[in-house]
């Protein structure tokens, strides 16, 4: 008898106020933007705007769409999945399976999806869309001391909601930029020489490994594309876009790992590339002209492994990754003269 | 561009009104000298390299500025007294068997490698041009040494030791600051460093909580930037011993006030000063700038700074334009035969003095450290930074 009493009670406000239901109820869970983002270039396909044979880039779509770069990431790897895109020679997605034809760049693309009257991309607070914009705040202070992250302060400076906020959080904690204190608090930093240290014995580990089970199965004309992109940064140092560097660093310490089985191994590698914070944050005060030895390793190691040459190319690898590891600390070091930069609100100095 | 005057950066160490003096009298041209102090001149250096044609500092940060890209290799080449440039440059030693030292020398950021690094392999390039040593301790004011300690028996402990308690200064360069207390940690046995030329994070750790300690209970009286913060610390009476440099002493000395400094019997910390290239030097500057590089090889302006206690890298130059007198007491170890004079004119060194630690060769031989820049500048510059704010 309590029992249905109980139940009787439960159910009670919603008998007392009939007009709630569907209209006002719990409103049903919004799509994710990815999946938003997806459908909008589905339907470009399908419409013609975008033909078969297209190329379309992670970066401009982002821009167009006005999201960062991990949704559009998501997006586009489950389209290749699905096989409505694959990998481009160069960088980006070819549409469809047939040749590559033109490049869209972000002019192309905005036109594109703003000549129709499709509805608004439903735009979601999942920790995909704070994601990219929290990693680079953390990332920017991690060199200059310790900080604490403030769930509400965070929550109010991205306009989310807890869940979405500690889904981002936990994401970083994941990827190896954030702790948690004992007391439960999300730390971020100090970056240390010992943590580039470790990162980089780790890296030398591991990377010549992944190195040599992923590049057996890689295509060689996108190797092929990798060191043209490389030879031809080399060829003009001086002129050099600063993106271009960043691109060369994915492609062989991301992009070339990536056909490696053992994704466990690929995520203990992703978690140890870190250092690459302070040679970004370097890059901004300090603009020099690019490392030369570092990109004709880089030139090298592609040049053997498209001969099949994989086992020099590993262990050139590997001794890269020593040269790369006394160049961060050189530079982690002349960060000491850099006074603290202001921070995202949400980051709390504590040391 | 060729009537600008040639630019110098640097801090009142080496740049000082007689030197600047006597190179525009020799050299015949117009030459600018923008004195600041030691931790501006850095960030200025490594930052602002098209607003200096001469970078005038510490080795200890020429790495720095050398991964930033502020400067150029120098030519060998075009120094005419190169090899006239003692062993301590080229090899890292005074003397054969003499102490090496912890922490990064000046030896090993001396010559630019094949890989385009810094490094202790001699080559035809130069990262600096070598002007002026020192073998540096402390200094303290003898008239109130504590009955525990003795004159001659001197330690870097004293640094940390109850009996200065409130009358110590110390220097806020986070190089030089934080290895005296490193080597002031160690003599008190208060830590025990693996590798005291390169602390780990536990240690910078344990080391700052500590100073921060001795901060909160009163213990330091005064940390300063500068050489006249120091003077004017010491000669209001109120500090006792410290990190005060040479200059700081002479001019201590010429106003009356004695000053010992000290001889540790763990040794020295050593520094060493020199000359770099701005990257942004305009071609029609350079036959200037090489022509103000050799000029500090000539030993002219090693025999104004030989009387504030700096010793020069091409003594047997220098030592042409020192008196026999001015020569024995500051290189040799002899007694001064004479009284001697600052580089201003002022009467430091009575007669008969002898020069604390003896000889060129007997300090420069018992060198425990250099200024150095460890893997964890960047963590430890941050700490120092909260214990100065603390």
């Amino acid at each position: 008898m309590n029992h249905v009493n109980d139940q009787a009670i439960e159910e009670a406000p919603q008998k007392a106020s009939p007009v709630v239901p569907k209209k006002t109820g719990h409103p049903q869970k919004p799509q994710p933007l990815y999946l938003s983002i997806r459908a909008r270039i589905l339907e470009k396909i399908a419409d013609g705007t975008l033909p078969k044979g297209s190329v379309i880039k992670e970066g401009p779509l982002a821009s167009v769409f006005g999201v960062s770069r991990a949704p559009v990431r998501r997006a586009l790897h489950q389209m290749k999945q699905d096989g409505k895109l694959r990998p481009a020679l160069g960088q980006g997605f070819v549409i469809g399976l047939g040749p590559e034809t033109t490049v869209k760049n972000a002019v192309d693309l905005k036109s594109a999806f703003s000549q129709n009257s499709a509805p608004e991309m439903e735009r979601t607070a999942t920790w995909e869309n704070i994601y990219d914009d929290m990693l680079l705040d953390v990332t920017n202070c991690l060199p200059f001391g310790t900080f604490r992250i403030s769930e509400t302060a965070a929550c109010t400076h991205f306009s989310v909601g807890r869940t979405a906020l500690r889904d981002a959080l936990g994401k970083l904690l994941d990827n190896g930029f954030l702790e948690k204190s004992n007391g439960s608090h999300w730390i971020a930093g100090p970056l240390t020489a010992n943590d580039i240290h470790e990162a980089f014995e780790i890296r030398r580990l591991l990377e010549p490994v992944a190195f040599q089970q992923s590049v057996p199965n890689f295509d060689r004309t996108a190797i092929q594309s990798m060191r043209e992109r490389v030879a031809d940064l080399l060829k003009d140092l001086e002129a050099h876009d600063p993106s271009k560097i960043e691109d060369i660093e994915e492609d062989l310490h991301r992009i070339l790992l990536e056909n490696c089985e053992n994704k466990r191994l690929l995520h203990a590698i992703g978690r140890s590339q870190f250092p690459f914070i302070v040679n970004r944050i370097f890059r901004r005060n300090f603009g020099l002209t690019p490392d030369q030895p570092a990109l004709e390793d880089h030139l090298q190691i592609l040049d053997f492994t498209i001969k099949n040459q994989i086992d020099v190319a590993k262990k050139m690898l590997e001794v890269h990754l020593e040269t790369a590891e006394q160049n961060t600390m050189a530079k982690l070091r002349v960060l000491s003269i850099l006074p603290k930069p202001i921070t995202a609100p949400y980051l709390i100095n504590i040391h | 561009m060729k009537n600008a005057p040639l630019r110098v950066l640097g801090t009142s160490v080496t740049l000082l009104d007689e030197v600047q003096k006597l190179a525009r009298d020799d050299l015949g041209f117009a030459i600018e000298f923008n004195v600041q102090s030691g931790v501006e001149v850095m960030q200025n250096g490594i930052l602002r390299p098209d607003t200096y044609d001469i970078y005038d500092q510490w080795y200890h940060s020429i790495e720095l500025l050398w991964t930033a890209g502020a400067i150029q290799s120098t030519d060998s080449q075009r120094l005419a007294l190169w090899n006239d440039v003692g062993p301590l440059t080229k090899t890292g030693r005074f003397t054969d068997g003499a102490d090496l030292g912890a922490g990064r020398r000046p030896i090993d950021v001396q010559f630019i490698q094949e890989d385009g690094k810094l490094g202790s392999q001699q080559s035809r390039h130069l990262s600096a041009v070598p002007t002026v040593h020192n073998a540096d301790s402390f200094s303290y004011d003898p008239r109130h040494t504590p009955k525990s300690q003795t004159l001659g028996d001197e330690s870097w402990g004293w640094l940390l030791c109850d009996d200065w308690h409130g009358k110590v200064g110390m220097n806020t360069d986070p190089s030089i600051g934080i290895a005296d207390m490193i080597l002031a940690a160690r003599a008190t046995n208060l830590i025990d460093f693996k590798d005291i030329g390169n602390l780990k994070i536990n240690e910078i750790d344990e080391l700052l909580d500590k100073l921060v300690q001795f901060k909160k209970e009163g213990h330091f009286g005064k940390f300063w930037a500068n050489v006249s913060e120091s003077i004017s610390y010491m000669s209001q009476r109120k500090g006792r011993i410290g990190g005060i440099w040479s200059p700081a002493a002479t001019n201590l000395r010429a106003n009356g006030q004695p000053v010992r400094i000290a001889a540790p019997k763990e040794g020295y910390r050593a520094w060493h000063s020199g000359l770099c290239l701005s990257s942004k030097l305009n071609s029609e500057k350079e036959d200037q700038a090489y022509a103000y590089l050799n000029w500090w090889l000539s030993g002219r302006p090693g025999a104004i700074l030989a009387r504030q206690g700096y010793y020069s890298s091409t003594p047997a130059q220098t030592r042409k334009y020192l008196t026999q007198a001015e020569w024995d007491y500051w290189y040799a170890g002899k007694a001064a035969s004479e009284e001697l004079c600052d580089p201003q004119g002022y009467k430091i060194i009575p007669q008969n003095a002898v020069r604390e630690g003896g000889s060129h060769k007997d300090r420069m031989s018992r060198i425990i450290m250099w200024n150095t820049l460890m893997d964890e500048q960047n963590y430890l510059v941050r700490r120092w930074n909260e214990l100065l704010s603390a």
